[in-house]
């Protein structure tokens, strides 16, 4: 899966819940990569704790060492960055 | 010393017959319910009853489309989040203009909780495994959640917590906040109950308890409290909140006052775990204890909302206690019940009727027990059969009788300065 495929849709997942996000639009110059999760997106740990579950769901990936929005990965960029990583070293491995 | 009076200067209901105040007025003085066949998911289980009281507003149009908090909250929850926004505006208050916010308390409770999110939930646990299971699992399922979240919303600071006492539960909260203001602990309190039962374990387990009415071909005849004929009672969802001040301190802001809180009582039957004693001790002396309490005699009580809820055992042993109180007073004052039109609303019924005992005073018309057409020899006073009476009355007793035993009665009174 490229990068761009999963950009758009870790943002999809991500505004889906989080209401200070807008969603994906194809002509909007929104600067989604450097968007700081937490404070600027949310605020809220359970967000976080949710919209983490929707990622491991809809990519088969796990956050077990670091949650999105913590040290790491507290861009929406690095979070794009941690699952496009782990998609790329699978379809290596196939 | 004498002591601190206690005044209602807020109220906020939703029922299946009204999903505001003015709204459910307006359905209680017109003998209009709001009962019918099930609808959503609930309706195609295969469930012994398929009806209920369910309030005509999905989650999303309870947050007024605001897709965040209906995903965050139970049903139970975005009922009260409701009756609390109407009972604020009501009271003139936004939440943001305490005199002390510690003096303040948030007590709403709820028989169960968020049932729907629990049965939703397990169903993820089971599916695909306990990883999977939402964060907002515990916050949604947890029976304090309203309480704490109309704090969340409202500021209000100071002693917050939920009673759960199954049906007693509402009356349970508004005596308790009644308490807490009287003593001199708080100013004011936002209190009451609420309820979304009609789920799939809700409709289920008390269908075990044979509680509810099965009377599939006639919904809108099921909830006959008192009558003959009743079969049991008719489950609903609800929600009904009050603003609680002590009397200087609403003159002190200038708020309209719509009624007095003067008397609480509280025992417990000590008996069995659905069925009431039938000796009746613990209610009498529940209302007694609700009479000394406001410093009345029973002949001073022109009303009685009943708890009523249409089952057998129920009705037959309110009867029997209130005549055990009231004596020959009993052939004179009138009852009646609510829920013949509302449903049975757990958690909330105490709230709700609360809310009817001070519009029947208020307004001096008390609402009637619909579905009345067949007398029970077990059942024989005054039960303002299927139409509402113009009946001004002074005080107003309600009673709310819950699974466990739990008995709660309050005493309302038309407010005069």
């Amino acid at each position: 899966m490229d990068r761009n495929r999963v950009r758009d849709e870790v943002i999809e997942i991500l505004a889906h819940k989080l209401n200070n996000l807008p969603s994906l639009h194809p002509d909007e110059d929104f600067d989604y990569e450097n968007q700081v999760l937490v404070p600027d997106v949310t605020k809220d740990p359970l967000d976080i704790q949710e919209v983490t579950m929707d990622l491991e769901d809809a990519f088969g990936v796990n956050f077990d060492e670091v949650l999105p929005g913590e040290g790491g990965m507290e861009t929406i960029g690095k979070v794009i960055d941690y699952v496009h990583g782990i998609l790329q070293a699978r379809e290596s491995a196939a | 010393m004498t002591k601190r009076r206690v005044v209602i200067t807020g109220m906020g209901a939703l029922a299946c017959n009204g999903t505001n105040v003015a709204a459910f007025w307006d359905a209680l003085t017109a003998g209009r319910h709001g009962i019918g066949p099930l609808t959503g998911p609930v309706a195609t289980k295969g469930h012994t009853t398929t009806f209920g009281g369910q309030i005509a507003l999905d989650d999303l149009a309870l947050t007024k489309g605001d897709k965040r908090i209906a995903r965050r909250k139970d049903r139970f929850v975005l009922l009260a989040l409701v009756a609390a926004e109407e009972a604020m505006a009501q009271a003139g208050l936004t939440g943001k203009d305490w005199a002390d916010p510690f003096k303040v308390a948030t007590i709403v409770g709820s028989g169960i909780g968020g049932l729907a999110t629990i049965e939703a939930e397990h169903d993820v646990f089971r599916d695909r495994g306990p990883s999977r299971v939402s964060p907002f699992l515990v916050p949604k399922m947890i029976v304090d959640s309203a309480a704490g979240d109309i704090s969340i919303v409202y500021g209000a600071k100071g002693p917050n917590y939920a009673i759960t006492t199954a049906c007693a539960t509402g009356s349970h909260c508004i005596g308790a906040a009644f308490h807490h203001i009287r003593s001199g602990l708080c100013d004011a309190a936002i209190t009451g109950g609420c309820e979304a039962p009609v789920t799939d374990l809700g409709m289920a387990g008390f269908n075990s308890i044979h509680a509810l009415s099965t009377r599939n071909d006639s919904p809108a005849t099921a909830s006959r409290p008192f009558d003959a004929d009743r079969d049991g009672f008719v489950i609903a969802e609800g929600a009904g909140i009050l603003m609680l001040e002590e009397l200087e301190y609403a003159k002190r802001r200038g708020a309209q006052i719509l009624g007095e809180i003067v008397g609480y009582g509280m025992t417990g039957d000590a008996f069995h775990e659905t069925q009431p004693d039938p000796t009746g001790a613990a209610g009498v002396a529940c209302m007694r204890m609700a009479l000394s309490d406001a410093g009345i005699n029973p002949d001073q009580v022109g009303y009685i909302n009943a708890h009523g809820t249409s089952t057998k055992f129920n009705d037959a042993s309110e009867t029997n206690i209130i005549k055990q109180v009231f004596g020959d007073h009993a052939r004179k004052l009138a009852l009646s019940s609510t829920k013949s039109m509302t449903g049975h609303t757990l958690g909330a019924a105490g709230a709700i009727e609360a809310i009817a005992s001070i519009l029947a005073l208020r307004h001096g018309v008390l609402p009637p027990t619909i579905n009345y057409t067949t007398p029970d020899p077990e059942c024989d006073l005054d039960y303002v059969p299927n139409q509402a009476r113009q009946v001004s009355c002074d005080y107003a007793l309600s009673n709310n009788l819950g699974f466990g035993g739990h008995n709660a009665s309050l005493i309302f009174k038309r407010f005069t300065d």
